[in-house]
């Protein structure tokens, strides 16, 4: 079971270096979550309706680090609202509403576990959060 | 009745918990006795009290009203000082909401670094709602209060200072003696948070208030009880309004029955009240019990101490009230606590809502163990065999 959880992909993407930044971030936001203490901060500049140069830095659980490292390696090229479109269809996926293969990103099914670990989902979608946020906050 | 203590000893073929339990901290597991005096009630007596005539109606307000006495034993106060609330939280918002009343500009409130955020965000609150300044007491390097600033903190403008008795986190009682010095030399008021410190037998006797809740003392959940002494009540005015608590209700204004029911506006938790009662005579009677807590705590400390990758948080010389916290080098807590539970191992990680202190000791999360009168001696092996287990993590 631990296995699973903590699985040879979760592990690999964990222990990943983050991508620098390019260049001075247009948009930048911090969130926490209270309970378990997981920290993520997430950079971004928009250019041509799209995200570029992400970066940032996480202080967390493997799920967490996993979860960014593998957001900062896909979300390169996303639009804001493909952004939120993202956290919604990964929160659908950790509650076991959606199918892996019915994203885009199949790498995903890697977290396919936390559907059985109702606690832990949150550790994986903070990153995810981030990102939306940093979008809206852009925007506002 | 099975003549099992615990209830999850009713609950399992083996009288044995599933798992190793080292969470009471957060929520302990309940006494067969408090359960059973509940379901005598509920199962015989059940009526509202302080409303009804009938003999239902009467047999439980006779009830409650022991419960109450009991609190009032068990903690060397008068049954007139003991209010029931939600818990201790509720009770902590009524303290803070009704004593802010009584403060404004130029007041000082003083809470610390160490409060569980229940006794921390009501004096926000109560700051913001009266004007008076909110000081915030620090620890020192090692987590515990800075007694070294004690005279600086509390001043004469300091109206009221709410601390906590044992600390969520690490387990360590407050040099509730010096503190009481100092309020008592500038006339304030202490408010002890005593929900980490009742299950251990400490009630600090000295304290003006106090406030501890059912459920980590081996009682049911939604009841908690704010306590006063030297007739600290008196100063206390409603926050919450409803039934039972007034004594006659016009069209523009109302006036309140006596103490302390006018604090208890609505239906009060009455089959809880004698839960939580059924509890406490129950820890007053096994002190021997909480003796063990204190040992098997002590060993814990020892084992995790012994291993070169942990750091606990706190001195290490000072005896834990059946708490300790700690980080795992290169695991980060959550992952440990997953390791743990996979283990059967039940401990809490994470900020213990206690944010400031985190933030103060450059702390993310931690892990936390913590003891109660039903661990063995194999609960901290399974403990210090999973947290060597979680190693292999990083």
């Amino acid at each position: 079971m631990l296995s699973e959880l903590y699985n040879s992909k979760i592990r690999e993407f964990a222990e990943r270096s983050l991508p620098m930044p390019q260049g001075e971030p247009m948009a930048e936001t911090s969130l926490e979550n209270i309970f378990c203490g997981d920290r993520v901060t997430i950079r971004v500049s928009l250019w041509d309706g799209v995200y570029r140069d992400l970066n940032g830095s996480v202080d967390g659980c493997l799920l967490c680090r996993a979860a960014m490292a593998w957001l900062l390696k896909n979300g390169e090229g996303l639009a804001p609202e493909a952004a939120t479109r993202l956290l919604a269809d990964v929160s659908a996926f950790l509650e076991g509403g959606l199918a892996a293969v019915d994203m885009p990103w199949h790498e995903l099914e890697m977290f396919s576990p936390l559907i059985a670990h109702r606690s832990r989902r949150k550790c994986v979608l903070l990153p995810f959060k981030a990102l939306a946020q940093v979008g809206q906050a852009r925007r506002s | 009745m099975s003549r099992a203590t615990w209830m999850f000893e009713r609950n399992s073929a083996q009288g044995q918990p599933a798992g190793h339990y080292l969470d009471s901290a957060a929520s302990a597991q309940m006494l067969c006795a408090s359960h059973d005096a509940m379901t005598l009630l509920e199962q015989g007596t059940r009526a509202n009290v302080r409303r009804g005539s009938h003999r239902l109606a009467e047999r439980a307000d006779e009830l409650y009203e022991q419960a109450r006495g009991t609190v009032a034993r068990f903690l060397g106060t008068s049954a007139d000082q003991v209010v029931f609330t939600a818990g201790a939280t509720a009770a902590l918002n009524l303290l803070a909401h009704s004593l802010s009343e009584r403060l404004g500009e130029g007041d000082e409130i003083v809470v610390t670094e160490l409060e569980h955020h229940s006794n921390f965000i009501p004096w926000q609150q109560a700051a913001r709602r009266s004007g008076a300044s909110l000081n915030v007491w620090p620890v020192t390097a090692e987590g515990v209060l800075d007694m070294s600033v004690l005279d600086h903190m509390i001043t004469a403008k300091t109206r009221v200072v709410s601390v906590t008795q044992v600390s969520n986190v690490t387990g360590l009682a407050s040099d509730l003696m010096s503190i009481v010095r100092r309020v008592r030399e500038v006339g304030a008021l202490l408010v002890v948070d005593a929900a980490q410190a009742v299950p251990h037998g400490l009630t600090a006797e000295q304290a003006d208030f106090l406030v501890f809740s059912g459920h980590k003392v081996f009682g049911p959940t939604g009841i908690g009880v704010l306590a006063a002494r030297r007739g600290g009540l008196e100063m206390l005015q409603p926050v919450s309004f409803g039934g039972g608590m007034a004594a006659g209700v016009g069209l523009r204004e109302s006036t309140w029955v006596d103490l302390p029911w006018r604090l208890e506006p609505g239906t009060p938790p009455f089959s809880q009240a004698l839960g939580l009662a059924a509890a406490l005579d129950w820890l007053a009677r096994e002190r021997g019990a909480l003796e063990e807590v204190r040992r098997l705590t002590r060993v814990a400390l020892d084992g995790l101490l012994a291993r070169p990758r942990v750091r606990v948080i706190g001195p290490h010389d000072r005896e834990r009230m059946g708490i300790v916290s700690f980080t795992v080098e290169g695991v980060h807590p959550h992952d440990v606590a997953q390791v743990l539970d996979n283990q059967g191992v039940w401990v809490r990680a994470g900020q213990m809502c206690a944010q400031p202190l985190l933030k103060a000791l450059g702390l993310g999360a931690v892990v936390r163990a913590s003891f109660a009168p039903y661990n063995t001696s194999a609960d901290v092996e399974a403990l210090l065999a999973g947290v060597d287990r979680s190693m292999a993590l990083s």
